[in-house]
């Protein structure tokens, strides 16, 4: 019985995961539709996936690629392509996020692929290691006013869409998952490293799944929502950077993100 | 899935009256593998495996990124399939979960 179950879960998971990886696809095809009409189960869906500890890497990248498709919505195309249940044609918001999307087996891959991966971290670490001064504060305990986002693209004003602005709801909550992860990764870090000094058992030697992922992921979004990101990352950057972010591997993602 | 998305994208490229048949085809083929009818199967419950409803899953996916606008008309049926599949996939092995539990309990 156990046995039946344990198969039944791992093959139900591949369909989950499979699931998971098609939103933001489904979300890349017609951003503004989608938002419409199946952000809130979406959100709710993936909200749920990164609760999960075995699903929240892929649940974490869907989240960066779904944030990612809601962008590529701009603001003066809102509404154009809302209402297409008669087939009307319209091929400049429609499939443009869905080619941007990457090329990773099963999955959406905006975030997939190495380059991908790098640029996505590099971008948050671009934005924070403008102020490593900054980021040497905070890592002293005071949170200094992080301006770093805005200053990503200071000449642009934010001209997100309206499928961008509904997904914006939904950041405290993703952001509040990321830094549970990066606070859990932190905490088992600290008790290897005591353990180890203790002359025990290494308890933490490897990466829990989805931890890399939460830091692409606040990555992605970094890029994607812009300003509205912005406090939230003021919130994580401690936590992400007791959960193994450090500042030389911002400059060194940084460089790379270019 | 690869050797799909090549296929697709030499399709796409194409400029072929039979390419929304084709796609067509495939469309159909997809959904069958997520209803399980049993047509293209073989499945004589008429339940899809977890094989045929990945692998028409990784279909949409392509589906959505190469065949341009044929999917337009058919969004809202592949969301609505797809969302909903995910919250029947999740019930059903918390149900067998809590069936397990159960029996484990007695």
């Amino acid at each position: 019985m156990t046995d039946g179950v344990l198969y039944l879960h791992l093959q139900e998971r591949i369909v989950r995961r499979s699931v998971t990886e098609l939103i933001p696809r489904l979300a890349a095809f017609s951003p503004a539709r989608f938002a419409e009409s199946y952000l809130s189960a979406s959100a709710a869906t993936l909200l749920a996936t990164i609760r999960s500890p075995g699903e929240r890497d892929a649940g974490f990248m869907a989240v960066g690629d779904l944030a990612a498709a809601l962008a590529s919505d701009d603001a003066d195309k809102d509404g154009a392509d809302v209402d297409q249940s008669d087939g009307v044609s319209n091929e400049g918001t429609t499939h443009r996020a869905a080619r941007l999307l990457g090329s990773r087996d099963g999955s959406a891959g905006y975030l997939s692929g190495s380059s991908g991966n790098l640029h996505a971290v590099g971008y948050l670490a671009q934005a924070a290691a403008q102020n490593a001064e900054e980021v040497n504060r905070e890592m002293r305990g005071s949170l200094p006013s992080v301006r770093s986002m805005g200053s990503l693209d200071p000449g642009k004003a934010p001209n997100r869409g309206r499928a961008a602005k509904a997904f914006e709801r939904y950041l405290p909550e993703i952001a509040g998952v990321i830094q549970e992860t990066c606070v859990h990764f932190a905490n088992r870090s600290n008790r290897s490293n005591r353990s180890k000094a203790n002359g025990g058992s290494d308890l933490g030697g490897r990466i829990d799944p989805g931890h890399a992922e939460a830091l692409l992921c606040a990555g992605a979004l970094a890029r994607s929502m812009d300003v509205a990101w912005e406090p939230h990352v003021r919130r994580l950057l401690p936590a992400m950077f007791a959960g193994g972010l450090s500042v030389s591997s911002f400059f060194s993602y940084s460089r790379t993100g270019d | 899935m690869r050797a799909l998305r090549e296929c697709l994208v030499v399709i796409e490229k194409r400029e072929t009256r039979y390419r929304v048949q084709w796609y067509y085809r495939l469309y159909e083929e997809t959904q069958l593998g997520i209803a399980g009818s049993g047509k293209s199967s073989g499945n004589a419950s008429g339940a899809s495996s977890v094989e045929q409803t990945h692998g028409s899953l990784l279909a949409f996916g392509e589906m959505l990124r190469h065949t341009g606008e044929f999917m337009l008309s058919r969004y809202k049926e592949v969301a609505e399939t797809v969302l909903r599949l995910h919250e029947s996939k999740v019930s059903f092995y918390f149900y067998f979960k809590f069936i397990f539990i159960s029996t484990w309990a007695t």
